[in-house]
C-alpha cells in the first residue's frame, strides 16, 4: 500500500472535519503498525512457503535418485523405468526453476549434473550393464543429489 | 529461420546414443536432421521442448557428435541455435560440443 497516498487521505479527512492534530498522529501511528505487522507477515508466510517447496525439492530428488540407483543396479535394461526416470529427470527441472523465482537467488542449482551423472552412461542403452552398489556410477549419482541437496539451502 | 521441433518432427521418445539403442536416437537425430543442416549451410532453430525429456547419450551424441564427424565447432554454433524452457539442457548441449572440441583438438 502507498504511504502518501495514506498519509495524504489521513490529511484530507482531518483537515475537513477539523480534527485536531494528536488525532491524526494516532491513527498515522495506528496505520504504520498495521502495515509493518502486515508487511513482516507476508514476507514471512513467502519464506515459509519457499522453505516448504525446497523441502519437498529434497524428497523429490531422493526419490529420483533412488529410482537411478535401482535402474543401475538392476539385472537388465529397463525401458519403463528409463521413461519414468527422465519424467522425474524434467518435473525436478521446473520445480528448481519455480523455486528460483520463490527465492529470487542467482546461484539457484540445476539439475544437469545429476542429470549427467545417471543419463549419461549406461542408461537408454542395449550394451546396459548392472552396477556394483559402489561402482563409479553409483557414487556419481549419490555426489550429484548431494551436491544439488546442499546448494538449495 | 527455419524450426526444428524435435517433438514434433523426430519423436516425443528420443532416446539412446546409437542406433542399436532405440528407435530415436542421438545418432539417428544427428544423421537425420543435424548433418543436412550442416551440408546445406543453413541455420536452424532447434526447439527442444515438448519431449519426455533427454538422457544426456542422447545429447551428447547428436551433438557432440558432430565434432567426431568433423564439423567444426563454429560451424556448429553458427548453425543451430537452441530454443528450451530447460535452459540445463541448452547448457548440457554446449557442454558436450566445448568437451568433444577440446578433444578433437588433441
Amino acid at each position: 500500500m502507498n504511504l502518501e497516498y495514506i498519509w495524504c487521505t489521513i490529511f484530507t479527512w482531518a483537515t475537513k472535519d477539523s480534527i485536531g492534530v494528536k488525532d491524526v498522529i494516532t491513527w498515522v501511528v495506528i496505520l504504520l503498525g498495521w502495515y509493518t505487522v502486515h508487511h513482516f507477515s507476508a514476507k514471512r508466510d513467502r519464506e515459509k512457503e519457499a522453505r516448504d517447496y525446497l523441502r519437498k525439492i529434497v524428497s523429490f530428488t531422493e526419490e529420483l535418485a533412488q529410482d537411478a540407483i535401482a535402474y543401475h543396479t538392476a539385472k537388465s535394461r529397463d525401458e519403463e523405468r528409463e521413461e519414468v526416470i527422465l519424467r522425474k529427470i524434467q518435473r525436478l527441472s521446473f520445480m528448481l526453476q519455480l523455486a528460483k523465482k520463490m527465492t529470487s537467488r542467482r546461484d539457484f542449482p540445476l539439475v544437469r549434473n545429476l542429470r549427467k551423472s545417471i543419463t549419461l552412461t549406461n542408461f537408454q542403452t542395449n550394451k546396459f550393464k548392472q552396477q556394483e552398489p559402489r561402482g563409479e556410477i553409483i557414487l556419481s549419482i549419490i555426489r550429484e543429489e548431494e551436491e544439488l541437496i546442499k546448494t538449495l539451502f | 529461420m527455419e524450426t526444428i521441433s524435435i517433438a514434433k518432427n523426430f519423436s516425443i521418445y528420443p532416446g539412446g546414443r546409437v542406433k542399436e539403442d532405440g528407435p530415436y536416437s542421438g545418432q539417428l537425430f544427428k544423421e537425420q536432421f543435424l548433418i543436412p543442416i550442416l551440408k546445406d549451410l543453413k541455420q536452424v532453430i532447434i526447439d527442444l521442448d515438448g519431449t519426455r525429456g533427454y538422457g544426456s547419450s542422447f545429447l551428447e551424441e547428436a551433438f557432440g557428435g558432430l565434432i567426431r564427424d568433423g564439423y567444426p565447432k563454429s560451424q556448429i554454433l553458427t548453425s543451430f541455435k537452441f530454443k528450451s524452457s530447460d535452459q540445463s539442457i541448452i547448457d548440457e548441449i554446449n557442454e558436450y560440443i566445448d568437451a568433444a572440441a577440446k578433444r578433437s583438438t588433441k
